[in-house]
């Protein structure tokens, strides 16, 4: 069994379950924000890296876990247009305002 | 002064010249001592053909062996003296060992016959791997059966003493997962089927099988001669004759070089400089069993320069090293670029070394006279073999955190897609006709071809799976062993078309797992490891016929071939553990193909010196003088 997985699968569970209820905005958009720089920094640590020597990989591990930690790949994805909805848009942060108005 | 000085020197260089040459007139004398002629028959008195008579030496640390003629007939010159061990041995039949007692150049007459098998458990145990694992009850042979024969015979027989022992489901799993710690990729599904197979065509009961070794006049003809080496626990994956006729050895085990004088018998171990990683280098996340992969450099595979200097591809450190036979130094070269196992080494005619680098689909160039290292990536073969070249180097730190735990497994996809994540660029040579490199990988099941000038890589598909460890002949034909698929293959990079011929088995339903195999450039023959029933084989060409000889000793794998000045095929046995050899030992093994003949001539040549030994008239082969024909004796 590839335990490891279930990891960013909870992560990507948790984040459904907020953005259903449209709970806790700031941790929902911490999450994906997270997710974002670790990948980044994971590919750029991967590709330009090789002048850090054995520190390389010690920051792309650091990386790759916070990012499995936050969702995974799969969250990096999902988190480009949520962001952007999230930053551009109305609707998203109306639901998550809706709800924290509803639950005060 | 200078007159007096010359004579000095002159006197002293003609006394040892004359020292060397009483040690060498010694030394020739007795190394062909303790002969013994005979005859070994069948249990019903027939005679034994194909059967391996061995003469061990009282140390019982080298052993050498000669097969019967379809006579039965045998002689051997030794360069033993004492108290020493003959055995004669033949698939199907019970050995027969007699001590004898050999002083220098005096001939023993020894006639020995076969035992018949004490009972069905004796007979089954004398049995090679490929008898026992033929028997698993797969309920799908093609479908689940590949995954065992790639993985689970990847580094060592399945159905030896060692590995058949009985085992619950559980512990099943529990051994596949270990096996997975040591870098075997398998699902979770064929990891339960595995367990599932195994825990019920490994019972304990006995087995019975009639194998077929494939007697003939040409194994008459051959010798063998295995020199002990190591412990139980040494690794001696690979062997290589240098130009001074040195056998080298490396121990993976214990970062050990070893040195063997085929002239002495005498072995020297060179250990490896020590280096600033933990035990098992840069693969310490991974599951290391106790005693093997004991080293932080993992010595691997080795290649020389005209310069005498021996070039080793450390797999755990990811380092290329080089040794100086004459000083005796080791020089340490990081290869960089997130190297993973730096695996099979070559050198082209330019002197410039080549490697394979297996985990992270890479090839590595290095030049010894600028002490450049250029490491190049290879083609990915697909989405899931990109994301491990992308990623295994980072998973694999993130496990070194967290030593001998494997951790990496829990997150690699490998689980999901078996060997199927990975390309492995395993064997490689050059071609010597262009001096183009050549690469095998073992699980994309692919050659690859690389202009050295400039570097541009071309790869074709191998029409059988698991090429392993391919060579060239002298006319630049590609020579590949299909390891899965228990053939050879042929590949003229001209037409770019391919051969397949499959290895006969020595029974009913086996199969065989050929590893590696060298072409000897002066015959043309291509000489190759079938590690799953203990032989070697020799392939011709011109006649496209497979010639099988039996080792001597149970639990034979070998993993490269090189060959000495004077016609001999060598390897070293690496059967991983080692103690799962007969021996509980590794041992370096060469083949001279015509060493036998040589013994009987040379015999029949005493023979005729002192009028006691010669040919009868108008027998070429030749009867040595006491022999009868034995009851049954085909004429």
């Amino acid at each position: 069994m590839a335990g490891a997985y279930f990891v960013p699968a909870a992560c990507l569970l948790l984040q459904a379950i907020l953005l259903w209820r449209g709970r806790a905005f700031r941790f929902f958009e911490g999450i994906m924000l997270v997710n974002q720089v670790t990948g980044v920094v994971l590919v750029l640590a991967l590709w330009l890296g090789d002048g850090l020597g054995n520190l390389k990989l010690d920051i792309a591990g650091v990386m790759l876990l916070a990012n499995l930690l936050c969702g995974g790949p799969l969250m990096s994805l999902l988190a480009i247009p949520l962001l952007g909805t999230l930053r551009f848009g109305t609707d998203l942060p109306g639901w998550f305002r809706a709800h924290r108005a509803h639950g005060a | 002064m200078t007159s007096r000085l010359s004579f000095h020197l002159g006197f002293q260089l003609g006394f040892r010249h004359a020292l060397a040459t009483l040690a060498c007139l010694g030394l020739c004398a007795g190394a062909q001592s303790a002969p013994f002629t005979g005859q070994v028959a069948t249990p019903d008195g027939k005679p034994a053909f194909g059967a391996m008579v061995t003469v061990f030496d009282e140390a019982k640390e080298k052993r050498e062996t000669v097969y019967t003629d379809a006579d039965g007939r045998y002689a051997i010159r030794t360069a033993y003296a004492g108290k020493l061990e003959v055995r004669a041995r033949l698939a199907n039949h019970g050995d027969n060992r007699v001590t004898r007692t050999a002083g220098r150049d005096e001939v023993v007459r020894l006639d020995l016959a076969l035992q018949p098998f004490a009972d069905a458990q004796a007979a089954s145990d004398a049995l090679s791997a490929s008898a026992h694992n033929a028997r698993l009850p797969w309920k799908d042979v093609a479908g689940d059966r590949p995954p065992f024969v790639s993985q689970c015979n990847y580094c060592h027989q399945m159905g030896n003493s060692t590995t058949r022992l009985p085992r619950s489901h559980q512990a099943w799993i529990q051994t596949v997962n270990k096996m997975e710690g040591m870098l075997a990729m398998v699902s979770a599904r064929e990891n339960k089927t595995l367990a599932d197979v195994l825990t019920r065509g490994f019972d304990g009961k006995p087995v019975q099988a009639i194998q077929n070794y494939g007697a003939s006049a040409e194994l008459a003809r051959a010798k063998v001669k295995e020199w002990l080496v190591g412990d139980a626990l040494s690794f001696i994956h690979d062997a290589d004759v240098a130009r001074d006729q040195t056998i080298y050895g490396t121990d993976e085990g214990h970062d050990i070089l070893c040195t063997l004088d085929r002239a002495t018998g005498k072995v020297l171990q060179h250990r490896l400089p020590d280096i600033d990683l933990p035990r098992g280098g840069k693969f310490s996340g991974m599951q290391l069993p106790i005693g093997i992969f004991s080293g932080k450099h993992g010595p691997h595979s080795m290649g020389e320069t005209r310069d005498g200097r021996i070039w080793i591809t450390n797999a755990l450190s990811s380092t290329l090293m080089s040794f100086d036979p004459a000083t005796k130094v080791f020089r340490t070269y990081p290869v960089g670029n997130d190297a993973l196992y730096p695996h099979t080494v070559r050198v082209d005619g330019n002197d410039i070394v080549w490697f394979t680098i297996v985990a992270s689909n890479q090839m590595g160039r290095f030049d010894p006279k600028t002490e450049t290292m250029t490491v190049m990536r290879l083609p990915h073969n697909g989405v899931l073999r990109w994301i491990t070249d992308m990623l295994f180097p980072t998973l694999l730190r993130i496990s070194s955190w967290f030593p001998d735990h494997a951790l990496l497994l829990n997150s690699s996809h490998s689980r999901f897609f078996g060997e199927k994540i990975m390309a492995f660029p395993y064997g490689i040579d050059i071609n010597p006709v262009d001096g183009s490199v050549w690469y095998a990988k073992l699980y994309a099941h692919k050659i690859g071809r690389i202009d050295p000038k400039s570097m541009e890589v071309t790869e074709y598909d191998t029409p059988l799976q698991g090429p392993r460890r391919p060579r060239f002949d002298a006319k630049g034909i590609l020579w590949i062993p299909a390891f899965d698929e228990g053939a050879l293959m042929r590949f003229d990079p001209a037409s770019k078309a391919f051969e397949t011929y499959r290895i006969p088995a020595v029974g009913e339903g086996e199969y065989e797992t050929p590893y590696a195999l060298n072409v000897d450039r002066r015959s043309g023959e291509v000489w190759m490891a079938a590690n799953n029933s203990d032989r070697v084989l020799r392939f011709t060409p011109a006649t496209r016929t497979f010639q099988s000889y039996p080792s001597p000793t149970r639990v034979t794998v070998l993993r490269d071939f090189a060959f000495t000045a004077d016609g001999r095929v060598c390897s070293s046995s690496s059967n991983l553990p080692a103690y799962a050899i007969e021996d509980q030992r590794p041992s370096f093994i060469c083949i001279d193909p015509e060493g036998a003949d040589k013994d009987r001539k040379a015999l029949a040549q005493g023979a005729a010196d002192d009028g006691d030994f010669r040919y009868p008239a108008g027998e070429a082969a030749g009867r040595l003088p006491g022999e009868r024909p034995l009851p049954g004796r085909r004429r």
